[in-house]
């Protein structure tokens, strides 16, 4: 588990960084209040889920520095958008990074405004999971990974 | 006579920041048009003249190679030029993109500059003069 949380902290970067221009910094701290969430499914040699949870903040700089477009016209569905788009790109780049060889299969990201309750939500008796902390200029943001065995 | 591009993704985020990178790369005159899904894409394959195609890959209803198998099986398609921009990027899944004929592979999260160097590979946007203006449709940005 050790391997792939490294494995997702640089799969987290590079979509930020490129995708969205936005620099984070690992936190140690379990911050509450998140107001977005999108998660996704993914199956195949590694079975699991990824749910990305955002600041309101942070979701809205990630709209405007992706679309190039004042903070103040991004709207509800931009965000809802880009928080799915953030979501899939960081789990597809992950499981290619963890599993360069084999296809896998990815269910359509959900987006939810009121995410699901404060993490660490008690994940599946079955899985392990990792849970990764970042604040920024722009926000604040929470990634959580859950593996199947 | 302007050019066409066909950008095919299910995330309206997407779609514009490639329309946008066309539009800044210099390609002039160059026609975007937008779809949700491979079967969407399709469709309007079958009405309109396209000169090249980006697409990705996992969308509702028809994915993006799905849609790129369904053209290599129509002879006025067989040979227009794709490109994928994916997150979805292992070996096996690049492999039977380039089996279907996909002539670049992008993996998302992207920089603008790849965009422009497929597209400018593929050969069918032709860099503009600096004074020739670049046309797109930008209706379909609303969301």
């Amino acid at each position: 588990m050790k391997e792939l949380r490294q494995t997702l902290i640089q799969s987290i970067f590079e979509v930020f960084e490129k995708m969205f221009y936005i620099f984070l910094e690992p936190s140690d701290v379990h911050f509450l209040g998140f107001d977005v969430e999108a998660d996704i499914d993914f199956q195949g040699a590694l079975k699991g889920s990824l749910s990305l949870q955002l600041s309101h903040n942070m979701a809205k700089h990630m709209v405007s520095h992706l679309l190039n477009m004042p903070l103040d016209q991004v709207t509800d569905e931009h965000v809802q958008d880009c928080a799915k788009e953030a979501t899939s790109m960081i789990c597809g780049n992950f499981i290619t990074r963890a599993d360069h060889q084999n296809a896998y299969d990815f269910s359509p990201p959900q987006f939810f405004t009121t995410p699901k309750g404060p993490w660490p939500y008690s994940p599946d008796e079955k899985s392990e999971s990792v849970r990764l902390n970042f604040d920024s200029d722009s926000g604040r943001a929470s990634v959580m990974l859950s593996l199947s065995n | 006579m302007s050019a066409t591009a066909l950008i095919v993704d299910d995330s309206r985020s997407i779609r514009e920041v490639i329309r946008r990178i066309i539009r800044i790369s210099g390609f002039g005159p160059v026609r975007c048009i937008d779809a949700v899904n491979g079967r969407e894409g399709l469709e309007i394959l079958s009405r309109e003249k396209v000169d090249v195609v980006l697409t990705g890959i996992h969308m509702p209803e028809m994915g993006g190679l799905e849609m790129l198998a369904e053209m290599r099986r129509q002879a006025t398609l067989q040979n227009l030029p794709v490109v994928v921009v994916a997150s979805d990027a292992g070996l096996r899944r690049v492999k039977n993109a380039t089996d279907l004929g996909c002539g670049k592979f992008i993996r998302k999260p992207f920089y603008p500059e790849e965009i422009k160097k497929a597209l400018a590979d593929a050969g069918q946007l032709q860099e503009a003069g600096q004074d020739e203006r670049v046309e797109t449709d930008i209706d379909s940005v609303d969301f």
